[in-house]
């Protein structure tokens, strides 16, 4: 990693002097949050009385679980309220013209911290971090890309991840054919951190010693009518010579008639022989409808550097539709639907029943009054094995000047979760502004104010509410040859 | 006042040649009156009007009479004198005509086509009409001299890059044929096909006659390469217009924006009528499609064409943030032609420090539902040690190998903890945002490392498979005593 970050550096440095163009964002962000957490406590059994609902609570009014015959009882009480603002700042720099058409350099990284020091917040550890840092050659067939790059297909690192090595790819524009592979040192699931890096180990479990070999290939074609992708994708521990993963995958997209689309993908995980995860999703788009219906297998991925693929993760398959409406040039009805049931996990037990079936619908009202004005109305409900929701919530978008937008949200929620007593209600209402004076600075701010309450018939109860305070500035620079548009279309008379 | 009819019938002559400047297709202006000459008043002197014009009748005679030839008259004793001076140089306009073609091939006489039919000599004397030329030439459509058939035009006419001394202004007031009247004449299949030539001719005389290239090229970005368009003269005045490019019925469709690439592929001559590889940059920011490879860059010589606004295209609608990960699956392409892989990162690399973006706001209360059910993949974006984990672990929530009351944090099912096991396995991902693998071996492993012997292995389990690709992980559970080697 240091030998990577190097290299780019050296690169960052050195190519600035040889580029004719290049473009530089710059970027930070900052948000004061705050969450109140819990704290496991614990008390003899003996010390328990029953409660008003019949279970039993702590002397002072904990509902609290008992093993049987054991000698303590736990409970978790409210903590102290944890506050962070987490602070970033970014940048995103292009450079090409080197002389060499088609080659240019590029690296995006960021700097996190926390003001308040406890690094409280998720993921803002580690201080620094490359998310994409390359040199890439492109001419009309070939693109070759070498340092971190992202693999983008649906294999990814977990959708979309990056490898520290090679990626290229070949065009054969008759028939529209890519052919391409990749190569390097993998990263950790969803994160940009070698799986090497303590972030990812917060709990100090199993943590490999070295990096994983990362090998992909893919093919894609665009045949008129068709879009298709294969791709396989092997990771190997070095130190074993082990699999860690190993997977196949295809997406397809195909138009068969005008307004008509179908959008598929699955993949297969060759080193546990099963399925994956796969979806189909028909769409049928005409001016001023929108439809879709299709179905989706779910099963999460784990690789073979956990035990949690041997606990046999049940899949779930479900069907799913959404319908957009536009009843008025000024307002559009949409809906949105699925229902899902889990495979037969072999597990059930008249001890706890435990449901094996969800669905979450919401509809959404669009309406816009004046040109400039948004107003948009959503409700949604899911109802799913674990947990649950349903609320409804609202906007109001006003575009008061082009460089302008201000916008006010509200809305409620409650939370109850199935396999915790806890009943969470949530009000909230916010604020933002986005402010773009010129194309080459943004700000924005957001104030949310939220009120929580935690419905338990226990002193584990208790409201919570808190500010939440957001802003964040974007800074574009580029080289002036490049601040290009095009030309406008030359009609009759303006000649 | 004596008459010297020898003189004085060729500067009539003359004068009346020049009513025979014509420059359009339109009843000429009275050349006599412009010049100042009375054809009326002379009537009684000439005779013949190749007296004064005797070009129309002898080959390398003069078509106007000289000054001196007016002079033997008007002198300035006998008649006033004149400043008239006959016409230099060629004959003005756009007309293809041969007066002495006129005069040896035909029985036509001058008063034909100079003179209304019936009327006295040199009473009324005019310029040509085209009706006049038409009821010979195609009898009977006198009144249709706009709209005849494509070969009659270079009988009359000239292309107009040939003509002489037309202006803007002479050519905004020529006659428009019907055909252009339709609606959408200025649709390819329309005026496009209008435009190709009969016999031996690459562009339809129609449409020389009254056009150069620059009123093409005002539109046509594929200028330079149709064959029509060159035919056309590059000199010459450019007939205002003011069409504007109109979309194409196809263009309205609303599967258009995945279906052009496919079209255009096919057909890229379609699109390269109005637009340019610029064109297509306005939407594809990244690495132009093949199909947009195949049309002209902007550059002089052709029109700039089209300039499409990127507009969102219809698949964008508010759920798409939940469904676009297939489809960029099967056609990254199609996602690098508006967004530069920053947009991806913005929301699969979140920023600890950003509010608000791929989520709506209150998604942290919100968020268990969700995650039990992965409407969308979590670990797509968010590590389960380094997000999950980390922030539960603040929150007090993870169980830190002590399984705090055997399933006391799991207190909304009674006695959840001897069956978990379905939950464990429909929503195994948000288990390991809490608990971490030894958490479950305690029980679920051998008695060789420790554990109490509960087998996890469920339906689908191949443990074969998974041995042959990592049998350390087997060994994690059942130390060196793995089943399967036995």
């Amino acid at each position: 990693m240091c030998r990577l970050a190097a290299g780019a550096l050296v690169v960052l440095c050195v190519a600035p002097l040889g580029a004719q163009s290049w473009q530089l964002r710059l970027g930070a962000n900052v948000q004061r949050v705050s969450y109140r957490a819990v704290v496991a406590d614990s008390v003899l059994s003996a010390e328990t009385a029953p409660g008003t609902n019949g279970g039993p609570v702590s002397p002072d009014g904990f509902a609290v679980s008992c093993f049987t015959a054991a000698e303590y009882c736990y409970f978790f009480r409210p903590g102290s309220e944890q506050s962070g603002v987490p602070t970033s700042g970014s940048f995103d720099l292009s450079m090409w013209g080197f002389g060499v058409p088609g080659l240019r350099v590029r690296a995006n990284g960021r700097v996190l911290t926390d003001l308040t020091g406890d690094r409280l917040w998720p993921g803002t550890s580690p201080a620094t971090r490359l998310l994409e840092g390359y040199a890439e050659y492109m001419n009309e067939a070939l693109t070759v890309r070498l340092g971190r790059v992202l693999d983008e297909g649906r294999l990814g690192n977990s959708g979309l991840g990056a490898v520290d090595g090679i990626r290229a790819s070949w065009r054969f524009d008759d028939p529209g054919i890519e052919v391409g592979g990749y190569g390097g040192w993998g990263l950790a699931r969803g994160t940009i951190l070698a799986v090497t890096s303590p972030a990812v180990n917060p709990l100090l479990d199993f943590q490999p010693r070295n990096r994983q070999q990362v090998f992909g290939a893919f093919a894609a074609g665009h045949f008129g009518m068709v879009d298709a992708t294969l791709e396989y994708r092997r990771e190997i521990d070095p130190e074993t010579d082990y699999f860690v993963a190993e997977r196949a995958g295809g997406s397809v997209a195909l138009s068969p008639l005008p307004g008509l689309r179908l959008v598929s993908g699955m993949d297969y995980d060759l080193a546990q022989g099963h399925l994956g995860s796969g979806e189909a999703t028909l769409r049928y788009a005409q001016p001023g409808i929108i439809a879709t219906f299709g179905g989706r297998f779910y099963r999460p991925f784990f690789d073979l550097w956990t035990v949690w693929g041997a606990f046999s993760p049940a899949p779930y398959r479900g069907v799913h539709g959404s319908l957009s409406i536009d009843v008025t040039p000024w307002l559009q009805l949409r809906g949105r639907g699925e229902w899902f049931r889990y495979d037969d996990t072999e597990t059930s037990t008249p001890n706890v029943s435990i449901k094996d079936e969800g669905r979450r619908l919401g509809f959404t009202a669009m309406t816009r009054p004046r040109s400039d004005v948004t107003v948009e109305g959503s409700a949604h409900a899911e109802f799913v094995p674990g947990a649950s929701t349903r609320g409804v919530d609202g906007r109001v978008s006003w575009q008061a000047r082009e460089a302008l937008r201000l916008q006010l949200e509200g809305g409620t929620l409650e939370r109850p979760l199935e396999l915790r007593f806890q009943d969470a209600g949530l009000r909230w209402l916010g604020a933002a502004v986005d402010y773009a004076p010129t194309a080459t600075w943004r700000l924005g701010v957001t104030v949310d104010r939220y009120w929580e309450s935690r419905d338990r018939p226990d002193a584990a109860g208790f409201d919570w509410n808190q500010w939440r305070v957001g802003a964040r500035i974007s800074l574009l620079l580029r080289s002036e040859p490049d601040v290009w548009t095009l030309p406008p279309a030359r009609r009759e008379g303006e000649r | 006042m004596r008459l010297r009819s020898a003189p004085l019938a060729g500067v009539i002559t003359t004068l009346l040649a020049a009513v025979l400047v014509v420059t359009g297709p339109e009843p000429l202006p009275q050349a006599a009156a412009a010049d100042g000459f009375d054809h009326r008043e002379h009537r009684e002197l000439f005779v013949s009007c190749a007296t004064c014009h005797a070009g129309i009748e002898a080959e390398g005679a003069a078509i106007f009479p000289t000054a001196a030839q007016c002079a033997t008259c008007h002198d300035g004793i006998e008649e006033q004198r004149t400043d008239w001076t006959p016409r230099r140089g060629p004959r003005q306009g756009n007309l293809a005509f041969d007066h002495l073609e006129h005069a040896t091939d035909t029985a036509a006489t001058c008063a034909d086509c100079h003179a209304e039919a019936g009327s006295r000599w040199m009473q009324e004397i005019r310029g040509p009409q085209a009706a006049q030329c038409i009821d010979c030439h195609d009898p009977g459509r006198g009144a249709d001299h706009v709209n005849l058939a494509d070969s009659s035009c270079a009988t009359c006419h000239v292309p107009l890059s040939e003509a002489r001394g037309m202006t803007v202004e002479g050519v905004s007031g020529f006659e428009v044929p019907r055909s252009h009247d339709d609606a959408n004449y200025q649709q390819a299949t329309a005026h496009g096909e209008a435009s190709h030539g009969v016999n031996d001719q690459t562009v339809a005389a129609s449409c020389a006659t009254c056009h150069v290239q620059q009123t093409c090229l005002s539109c046509h970005v594929d200028g330079p390469e149709t064959a029509e368009i060159q035919a056309l003269g590059t000199s010459g005045p450019v007939m205002p217009l003011t069409r504007t490019l109109q979309e194409p019925a196809t263009h309205e469709a609303g599967d258009f924006e995945f279906a052009h690439g496919a079209a255009a592929t096919r057909n890229p001559a379609s699109c390269q009528t109005c637009h340019t590889q610029e064109s297509c940059a306005a939407c594809h920011a990244e690495v132009l499609p093949r199909a947009a490879r195949q049309l002209y860059p902007a550059g002089p010589g052709r029109a700039a064409g089209a300039e499409p606004e990127a507009t969102l295209p219809s698949s964008h609608v508010a759920d798409w943030n939940d469904d676009h990960g297939v489809m960029a699956s099967a056609n990254m392409q199609s996602c690098t032609s508006c967004h530069v892989r920053q947009t991806c990162l913005t929301c699969h690399v979140p920023d600890p420090a950003k509010a608000g973006s791929y989520h709506p706001a209150s998604y942290q209360v919100r968020h268990p539902a969700e995650a039990y059910s992965r409407s969308s993949t979590c670990a797509d974006c968010h590590n389960p040690g380094q997000f999950c984990q980390s922030c539960h672990e603040s929150a007090g929530l993870v169980a830190t190998r002590t399984l705090i009351g055997e399933g006391g944090y799991h207190d909304g099912k009674q006695q959840f903890f001897v069956g978990h096991g379905q939950a464990a396995r429909q929503s195994l991902e948000s288990c390991v945002s809490c608990h971490v693998e030894s958490d479950c071996l305690t029980c679920h492993s051998t008695a060789a490392v420790g554990g109490r012997g509960f087998s996890p292995h469920g339906p689908g389990f191949d443990a074969e498979l998974m041995y042959r690709k990592n049998p350390t992980m087997c060994s994690a559970c059942h130390g060196m005593s793995v089943p399967i080697q036995r």
